[in-house]
């Protein structure tokens, strides 16, 4: 069981500038190394202040600065053209940290300027393609208004309905003049050798008019009455417009797809520039944490410890004994601060959503403990008490299932797939628990296994172990029981850290120290004796003197110790301080008190919620008996059971959370830790 | 104790508000748009959010006109969300602000019939980009752009309902024909939306509508102040030969009632004032500068000899203004949202911030579009200022 974060060690390596570069892609290529800024800890470092420079020094700051702005916008612009082209990003791993070839950034900068320039004409001819389906539609959708063709225009139409005499050399005028305008223009089929004018029927928006009539003038247009042929046109007109729309649109999607392989056509360029640009952003984020004198660089990192070897072989293979290597240990350094050194979770992948649990409320210092194991069989027991039905259970491993399978691709990290195996565990632990308390959908299928949560909260018993569990207050018993566990269990892993951490002080006088824990479990065993007697009497006198009131005495020492190691200004007692270590230890004594109390009763919750989830469902049932009709009786016991799986399945996950962050959390986590984070390459895309 | 009336309307009401508050975009999003180098780019990096579908559009049709649209109806998409929510009593007020919006597709529709009626100009390329969800009493926009006679689109108005709320409709459309300026339609049209808003928020009780009427003053204020900058001739044309009654409603058409630094009878007062000494145009200037908006020495003249002499200043005043403007714009509604909380004052500020992050997004796609450089795009225009806005 891993209790403790992995262990860390710090490597501060010296090599020559000529290995410099080959060192860092093969340490790239390892992914192993979590970089510390050698200039910002010099001192930390063992070396001498200013000893040092910077890979960016101050003369080509400014233009190092640059450089990687531009190397970041450059980056950012690939990513866009291949996102919008519908197209996948170049995964991290598959950049070859072999690659000799630095970025042209110049020539990468105009290709995209020129695919750039290329797509934006695809869009302009776009433009005037949709301002052509514009002018359709808005045709179209004035001939709707008419019942047939004909000069008289219907109400609500804006259109001009009129037909003319064309001569045949002047009608592809006329079509192309009318181009920027919605009109429709028709004409009758091919004309006889004697006919040398065409009649045609033209129908444009009343707004037009008087440029169209400018239009009409010119091509000789002689207005006639509309000729029979020409009515009962309505249904070819609209059917040539719609058709005409359709090719406008058709010709839209075609630009569109243009536009779109334009960036297709480019992806491998694009993705070989994109890895040359990645490449050089991660190995200049790793030389800006390294210092350098004339002829060596000097860098160093945190490497867990059992890949010591592994970076040792690296190196020497890379260097040879061109170097100098120093491997220091932060549990026999004492001047490290703990804060600093980088933490690895690591666990199993099926135990992630629980490490997530522990990561929101803070990451553990290096060297305490990581309660992530902890976590899971306590925040698995509390909501399944809150949750105890199969049924139910087995609908939430159900979804949980799902949504942990649809978002499998998104990558460990992804909050939904997290948030779905969470849901997938508390269903299996719920169906554990509904098992014992034999709760399958509110009903009792089978026997429970250990009480029936059910008949004890509806007055009808406790099933096959009534002499155990009868009543509510025997199940609130139960989770004040669980509470006061899980509350030394927290004290004692406090001991555990500060044990680890040497703080003998905390490890004896804090909250959650030895006399905390020696307060504690004589205030509860006093309590439950008062319990068991029928709230008529106490423990004996020289009993609560030694399980309660010897500790809460020696915590009158806390003040003066603490006074003695830590005091401002003089370490020494003066009498003068007498007062205030009194006042303090009575304030001691009573937040002791009320935390202790509040923090125990708060875990009576578990039990609330449980009632109040068996509650839910009786009244369902109840509701659902006092229906005649036996469809819409099944259909509110169907939404009464939604309605409780939703509603109680939120609340239990939210109050075992609160449990923990707030009951258990608070007696030993030591967080402010900073999480392990390598210079790699094997992060998902 | 039960709760008061105003705590029972808003308690829900502005706690929905808040949570649209929080999801506005934040300011790296803006500075990041700012630096976009294309349209492509621009929407883009608003993709994956509530503005997503706009890269969507622009792909698909290529025209920065349908992104104009769409952000035209996100605008107006705020009151559809915000409608279901609100509390009743406050839904006629919210419905007067949604008519706020509703009117600056009015004037542009009355902008398109001007510029076919009146100018002779083709507009079948605008026409299109008029949203055709909107209508007033089933008048559309698009029946407005396509009148064919200035009767018919007095008639149509007369239809919508605007008779009841534009001042001197009819002679406003005569007068448009006559002198072949849109000018004082468009500022009737002003005039009345915020009239109308203005008599829906005294209905609300005290603490709202002096809520309301502090951000609209600002509002109105600013409309002023910039119209009474970029068209000086509205007062160098008031000459000592007018007569009082002359002058007053002169003022009434070209300055909207409710600032609270440059209201009507300010106005009025000054140019009474220093009509035997300075002249009416360049009292308006001194109420200008007195009104806190311009450090002294800023205001250029407002008489009409001064005009093109000192265009660039004015240009470069204006600049300088709308950006004051649109801060002071902003923090009144800050402090209106971190004010009272059972007040119309949250959603007041919300309509506010939303209006100014629909602008910034509108004013980098301009910017990109027509390569007027990051720097432009990183001055959202101060939307209250320009002809045709809205709060």
């Amino acid at each position: 069981m891993i209790l403790f974060p992995q262990r860390m060690q710090r490597l501060s390596a010296v090599v020559l500038h000529a290995d410099a570069d080959v060192l860092t892609r093969k340490l790239l290529d390892a992914g192993i190394m979590d970089f510390i800024d050698v200039l910002e800890n010099e001192e930390n470092l063992g070396l001498k202040s200013g000893s040092l420079r910077s890979a960016g020094t101050a003369e080509n700051g400014q233009q190092s600065g640059e450089h990687e702005s531009q190397l970041s916008d450059l980056r950012r612009r690939i990513e866009m053209f291949l996102q919008d082209a519908g197209l996948p990003l170049p995964r991290e791993s598959s950049i070859r940290t072999d690659s000799r070839s630095t970025p042209d950034l110049e020539r990468i900068g105009r290709r995209l300027d020129q695919l750039a320039a290329d797509i934006q004409q695809v869009r302009d001819s776009q433009q005037a393609v949709q301002q052509e389906i514009h002018r359709l539609t808005e045709l179209q959708n004035q001939l709707a208004l008419f019942g047939d063709i004909t000069e008289i225009v219907p109400a609500g139409s804006y259109v001009d309905v009129q037909a003319g005499l064309i001569g045949k050399s002047r009608y592809s005028s006329l079509q192309s003049g009318l181009k920027p305008y919605p009109a429709y223009l028709h004409r009758s089929p091919e004309l006889s050798d004697d006919q040398y004018e065409y009649p045609v029927l033209l129908i444009s928006m009343s707004r037009d008019r008087q440029r169209i009539d400018e239009l009409l003038d010119r091509v000789q247009w002689k207005s006639i009455t509309v000729p029979p042929e020409f009515r009962g046109l309505k249904g070819e007109a609209v059917g040539e417009i719609s058709g005409r729309i359709a090719a406008a649109k058709k010709r839209q999607k075609e630009l569109a797809d243009s536009a779109r392989n334009l960036t297709v056509k480019l992806q491998p360029e694009l993705e070989e520039a994109w890895r040359e640009i990645r490449l050089g952003q991660l190995l200049r984020s790793m030389e800006l944490h390294y210092g350098t004198t004339r002829e060596t660089v000097l860098f160093s990192g945190w490497i867990p410890a059992r890949l010591r070897g592994q970076t040792e072989r690296i190196i020497r293979e890379t260097v040879g004994d061109r170097c100098a290597l120093e491997w220091t240990e932060p549990e026999k350094n004492r001047s490290i601060d703990s804060s600093q050194v980088p933490v690895l979770m690591e666990h199993k992948r099926i135990l992630l959503p629980f490490q997530w649990l522990v990561q929101n409320y803070s990451i553990p210092r290096y060297g305490s403990i990581d309660p992530t194991v902890l976590v899971t069989v306590t925040y698995l027991l509390m909501f399944g008490l809150m949750f105890g039905d199969a049924g139910h259970g087995a609908v939430l491993l159900l979804v949980g299932l799902l949504l942990s399978r649809r978002r499998r691709s998104a990558g460990e990290n992804d909050t939904a797939l997290k948030l779905g195996k969470l849901i997938a565990w508390c269903g299996a632990a719920a169906v554990v628990t509904g098992a014992l308390f034999g709760s399958y959908f509110g009903y009792s299928w089978l026997p429970p296994l250990w009480f029936d949560y059910h008949g004890i909260v509806s007055g009808h018993g406790g099933g096959s172990s009534p002499a155990l569990v009868s009543s509510i207050y025997d199940i609130l018993g139960i989770t004040i029981r669980f509470g006061v566990a899980v509350i030394v269990f927290g004290i004692a892993l406090n001991c555990v850290n500060r044990f680890r951490r040497r703080d003998w002080l905390g490890l004896v006088f804090d909250h959650g120290g030895l006399l905390g824990l020696w307060f504690y479990l004589g205030g509860t065993a006093a309590a439950f004796q008062f319990v068991a007697s029928g709230y008529s009497s106490l423990p004996s006198g020289p009993q609560l003197v030694l399980t309660v009131g010897l500790p809460a005495l020696l915590f009158l020492l806390k003040a003066p110790l603490e006074q003695l190691r830590h005091g401002e200004g003089s370490r020494s007692i003066r009498l003068k301080h007498i007062p205030s270590f009194i006042m303090e230890w009575v304030v001691e004594l009573l937040e002791l008190f009320t935390s202790y109390l509040s923090n125990t009763l708060s875990f009576m919750r578990i039990a609330g919620l449980g009632i109040a989830h068996v509650s839910l469902m009786t009244a369902f049932f109840q509701i659902a008996g006092s229906i005649a009709s036996p469809a819409a009786s099944v259909a509110v016991l169907i939404a009464g059971n939604a309605v409780v799986i939703v509603l109680e399945g939120l609340s239990a996950g939210i109050q075992a959370l609160r449990l923990h962050y707030y009951e258990f959390f608070s007696r030993y986590f030591s967080g402010s830790g900073r999480i392990y984070r390598p210079v790699s390459l094997r992060r998902a895309g | 104790m039960g709760l008061s009336r105003p705590a029972v309307d808003y308690t829900y009401f502005n706690a929905r508000v808040h949570a649209l508050i929080s999801r506005l975009l934040p300011e790296e999003t803006f500075t990041q748009l700012n630096r976009a180098g294309s349209v492509a780019e621009v929407l883009f990096l608003l993709r994956g959010g509530i503005y997503g579908d706009l890269a969507e559009i622009y792909n698909a049709t290529g025209d920065i006109k349908m992104v104009e649209l769409q952000l035209l109806r996100d605008r107006r998409q705020v009151f559809a969300g915000i409608r279901k929510h609100a509390p009743k009593p406050r839904l006629p007020l919210i419905e007067g602000f949604s008519a706020l919006t509703d009117t600056e597709i009015l004037k542009h529709a009355l902008r398109l019939w001007f510029d076919q009626h009146v100018r002779g100009r083709s507009i079948s390329d605008f026409i299109a980009y008029l949203p055709e969800e909107v209508s007033w009493n089933g008048v559309t926009p698009q029946q407005i752009a396509n009148a064919r006679t200035p009767e018919e689109l007095q008639e149509l108005l007369g239809k919508g309902g605007m008779e009841s709320w534009v001042p001197a409709l009819a002679a406003e459309i005569r007068e448009t024909v006559q002198t072949r300026s849109l000018f004082y339609l468009e500022l009737a049209v002003d005039n009345g939306s915020f009239a109308l808003l203005l008599s829906r928020a005294e209905r609300l009780g005290r603490t709202d509508a002096e809520v309301l009427a502090g951000i609209l003053s600002e509002q109105i204020d600013a409309r002023n102040i910039t119209r009474c900058i970029r068209f000086p001739e509205l007062f160098s044309q008031i000459t000592p030969s007018w007569t009082s009654s002359q002058t007053a409603a002169h003022i009434q058409r070209v300055i909207i009632d409710g600032g609270a630094r440059l209201s009507r009878a300010a106005v009025l007062r000054a140019i009474r004032e220093g009509r035997e000494k300075t002249g009416a145009a360049d009292s308006v200037a001194q109420l200008i500068a007195a009104s806190g908006f311009l450090e002294s020495g800023q205001l250029p003249s407002l008489q009409p000899g001064a005009r093109e002499q000192k265009r660039t200043a004015r240009i470069e005043l204006l600049d300088r203004m709308e950006h004051r403007l649109r801060q002071r714009m902003l923090n009144s509604a800050r402090r209106a949202k971190s004010g009272d909380p059972f007040t119309i004052g949250t959603f007041a500020a919300y309509l506010i911030l939303k209006g100014d992050e629909i602008d910034r997004i509108q004013a980098s796609v301009h910017a990109a579009y027509y390569g007027a450089g990051p720097a432009a795009a990183g001055k959202a225009p101060a939307s209250s200022l320009k002809e045709g806005s809205r709060l």
